[in-house]
């Protein structure tokens, strides 16, 4: 079943088309993250499922239900997490929590107990008491996390939930964010991080000047691209019959002997890293480190977008 | 040499020129200024040319009024834009989190302020050179000594730096603009009509004791001359020296206004001084409310004892303070400073009691003169102060919450927009509550003196349509000002721009109908020998009722169909915009519509 479900979408601020004519459909459970340079149309996008924008085209449902018709509907099915962090400066944690339990029409009676588990959750409860507005930049998009999780939504939407967080919230919040995969919420997340989105997400769309320029799995964008894997490989003996040997091999493109090691730049969809291991045993390498380095997110974002802004 | 004169380049004042030029509203500002200007300048030549008709001589000289009155509104002009304008200039910056960005610049603190001063004082003197010609035309007709012309002109460019100055101590002492906007008319305020009443009150317990203050005054300074007394009273507020000049030619001495400058100056350089004291010591303020501050501190004291007496009290103590089913209502109204009924009540206690003391002691000398300016000028500046901070905390309900990056979090809850804007409203309402009391309090006690004073209208007054015009304006006005503010509030992105759009909307919608329909049917009807059309096309001002009902009983708009008729109309506005606002409240929060 489909959460998301955006076909045709166009959103215009005056003569600008911020976004045009994305589409994308995202199934219950999956983790979609929205990758983009600024101003390519991320935040309207959310904005869009967020019920925050009137003025755009296209069909946007989520749950089945239509956000242009049904706007109050929606609003009971999604979790909004913008990119900033308004502060009621005059809140308490547990004041604050119980001040979108109520926004959310949540029981009386159930609220304390819900709050303790997303306090749990967000390991936050040793701050029950605190302002809001004395907590760190880090603690407080926890908290962001903690409120839109009160009424257990079916979609959370996260725009830029990492940005200016020091490693440590980084890291923290990266871990949230998996421990909400596993429990099955579906996600969309935009974020500027490329290297964490693609450890967390299931699948990501590149959004370039309001177009979606790539949209599938890591993997597959990596071969819509054409993109090489780099293998590290350090052998006991670097000889010149060793390197012709392996670049003969079926999708190497290119061996490079550096000071320590070779680096081969391979076509996975030719031969996959596993089979690229034997061949180098079966050519006499005596093998003392084979390393396949994590796909780069970061070229495949270059090569698509050109940073470009809408 | 080049160095020191790079150093001179003002970047900041620069800045913010650049910004007002690019800006499409400052020069429809200007516009709408310039048509109010000569279309009063229109006016009054129409009438004057009236006067022509038995002799084109009989012109000459009478370019005194209309001197006086397009310098009144200048100053009017000035005492009312140029604290809003002001007092945002270094609180925003500290809403923005860029203080210390500007202080981390070789930009000086004194350099920060007078740039911006200077800021707010070149479109401001900009406004008052847009008078230039009609001044000019004024003093063509003759009536207008050289010397009153520039004294009018020199007072409203003092008044633009008073004003200036004041607002700009307001904005680096306070935290947030609200609060200098707020504090700014205050002290304006206070410094402008302080001492006349501070005099007032002394000549009244003076009275009271038995003691005769004139003559104590005139022995001490036996040549007291009426020069002195105007300085007394009103040593910051120049019009009241314009106006007496304009009214008694030659009565006051060309001292009184290098006095009034003096002060002025002094008081103005007071401001700075003190402004450049709080810009670094005040730049980082934790948001603190010190007499909401005192209350919880009460109040933590008594949850304490109740935990010591019982915890069942106590339980039910701690409790309150989490909300029930109207979230945004629970915060407008128990995260302020009239959060509770008991801090109503205490504030109540504090307001009531020397306003009740001040009362009975006009009417404890009903007989003088002094009474029955200072129980109107009380009841006009109790007005002026309620629906500046009704408007001000209305127009900042939805705009705060822009300004603070908040009203997008709260319109993805399933909150309908109706449900935003009136739980909002909800603290609104207990602010007109609260400010109703001193109100009325002051109109029964107006409608006691006015039975009780021989000066007063006698058999003419009466005191129950006395009250029933005061309680309805007050029943009717007060919120009429609170959604006329929420509404542009609810338009408009900043705060600064909500609160100065409702003042500006107010002073329109008071002042407008007068100049623009009273005005020129009071002129053009003159010779005709029925003139209740001008008078009753005044009830189009609000403001209107309220002055009248307090000034005279006698008036055609006094007479009670007019009273009824005046207030279901405000009545039926009231409904319209209230209406207007919660269904255009989801397009104007910027939600999805529902269809």
């Amino acid at each position: 079943m489909l959460v998301v479900d955006v076909e045709n979408l166009w959103v215009r601020y005056g003569q600008l088309a911020a976004v045009r004519g994305i589409s994308l459909q995202i199934p219950r459970g999956e983790v979609f993250g929205f990758i983009g340079p600024n101003g390519a149309g991320k935040s309207s996008t959310i904005k869009v499922l967020a019920t925050l924008l009137r003025d755009f085209t296209g069909r946007v449902k989520i749950n089945e239900i239509d956000v242009l018709w049904r706007p109050q509907a929606v609003r009971e099915k999604i979790g909004y997490v913008p990119d900033f962090f308004g502060v009621y400066e005059d809140l308490t944690v547990e004041e604050y929590l119980h001040f979108f339990a109520a926004a959310y029409r949540i029981e009386r009676a159930r609220r304390k107990a819900i709050i303790g588990d997303v306090l749990e959750l967000t390991d936050l409860v040793h701050k029950l008491n605190s302002p809001v507005d004395a907590l760190s930049r880090g603690m407080k998009q926890r908290l962001s996390l903690a409120r839109v999780l009160l009424h257990d939504p079916d979609l959370l939407l996260l725009d830029e939930p990492a940005s200016g967080l020091d490693p440590r919230a980084r890291i923290e919040m990266r871990e949230l964010l998996k421990a909400l995969k596993e429990m099955g919420k579906t996600i969309l997340i935009s974020s500027h991080i490329l290297h964490e989105l693609s450890q967390l997400c299931t699948r990501i769309g590149i959004i370039e000047a309001g177009v979606m320029v790539a949209q599938g799995s890591v993997n597959e964008i990596y071969r819509h691209l054409g993109l090489l894997r780099i293998v590290h490989v350090q052998v006991a003996e670097t000889t010149e019959d060793l390197l012709e040997r392996i670049r003969v091999v079926p999708g190497v493109d290119s061996v490079e002997p550096q000071v320590d090691r070779l680096a081969i730049k391979l076509h996975e969809d030719q031969t996959s890293i596993e089979d690229l291991h034997d061949h180098l045993v079966g050519a006499g390498a005596r093998i003392r480190m084979f390393q396949p380095e994590a796909m780069d997110m970061e070229t495949a974002f270059m090569k698509l977008t050109e940073g470009k802004t809408a | 040499m080049n160095r020191r004169f790079a150093n001179f380049g003002l970047p900041l004042l620069a800045k913010e020129l650049i910004e007002q030029a690019a800006r499409k509203r400052t020069y429809i500002v200007r516009v709408v200024y310039a048509v109010i200007l000569f279309l009063l300048t229109g006016l009054f030549f129409y009438q004057i040319l009236q006067f022509a008709v038995a002799s084109p001589l009989a012109v000459l000289g009478r370019g005194r009024d209309m001197f006086a009155t397009l310098v009144g509104v200048q100053f009017a002009g000035v005492y009312l834009f140029m604290p809003a304008m002001t007092c945002g200039v270094i609180t925003q910056e500290k809403e923005r989190a860029s203080l210390q960005l500007l202080f981390l610049t070789r930009l000086g603190p004194w350099t920060i302020l007078f740039e911006k001063l200077l800021g707010r004082l070149v479109p401001m003197l900009g406004f008052l050179v847009l008078s230039i010609p009609l001044l000019g035309f004024a003093y063509t007709l003759g009536g207008v000594s050289r010397d009153f012309l520039w004294t009018g002109v020199w007072l409203l460019v003092l008044a633009s730096i008073q004003m200036g100055s004041v607002a700009l101590m307001c904005s680096a002492y306070f935290r947030t603009t609200v609060g200098a906007f707020i504090g700014s008319y205050v002290l304006a305020f206070l410094m402008m009509f302080g001492p006349y009443f501070i005099a007032m009150i002394l000549y009244l317990v003076a009275l009271l004791a038995g003691a005769d203050l004139e003559r104590l005054l005139r022995e001490i300074a036996p040549s007291l001359s009426p020069d002195m007394f105007m300085l007394g009273m009103f040593p910051l507020f120049g019009p009241m020296l314009f106006f007496v000049a304009a009214m008694l030619p030659g009565a006051l001495g060309g001292w009184l206004i290098l006095g009034h400058s003096v002060i002025v100056l002094a008081v103005s350089g007071g401001c700075l001084l003190l402004a450049r004291r709080f810009l670094v010591r005040r730049a980082f303020l934790p948001p603190r409310n010190i007499v909401l501050d005192a209350f919880r501190r009460i109040d933590r004291a008594q949850l304490q004892q109740a935990r010591a007496e019982s915890s069942a009290q106590a339980a039910a103590l701690s409790a309150a303070r989490l909300p029930g089913d109207e979230p945004i209502a629970w915060r407008e109204t128990s995260k302020r400073l009239l959060g509770r009924g008991r801090y109503v009540f205490r504030i109540l206690l504090f307001i009531e009691v020397p306003l009740v003391l001040f009362c009975l002691l006009l009417i404890a000398k009903s007989d003088n003169f002094a009474t029955e300016i200072l129980s109107s000028m009380m009841l006009f500046l109790v007005w002026m102060l309620s629906v500046l901070v009704v408007s001000v905390k209305a127009a900042s309900l939805i705009a705060g919450e822009r300004s603070h990056q908040t009203l997008d979090v709260l319109c993805t809850t399933p909150l309908t927009s109706r449900e935003i804007v009136l739980q909002k409203f909800r603290g609104v309402l207990r602010l007109i509550l609260v400010l109703a009391v001193p109100m009325l309090t002051i109109y029964l006690f107006n409608a006691r003196l006015r039975i009780v004073s021989i000066r007063f209208r006698g058999p003419e007054f009466d005191p129950l349509k006395y009250l029933f015009c005061g309680i309805l304006a007050v029943g009717v006005y007060l919120p009429l000002v609170a959604w006329v503010s929420l509404a542009i509030g609810l338009r408009v992105r900043t705060q600064v721009r909500a609160m100065i759009g409702s003042l500006a909307a107010l002073v329109a919608w008071c002042i407008g109908p007068l100049i623009f329909i009273t005005m020129p049917l009071a002129i053009m009807l003159r010779p005709m020998p029925r003139d209740d059309l001008p008078a009753y096309s005044a009830l189009l001002s609000p403001a209107t009722m309220v002055f009248m009902n307090e000034v005279t009983q006698t008036e055609p708009v006094n007479a009670p169909p007019a009273i009824v008729v005046n207030f279901i109309g405000y009545g039926i506005a009231l409904v319209v915009i209230r209406a207007v606002c919660l269904s255009n409240a989801d397009r104007w929060l910027g939600r999805c519509e529902a269809k």
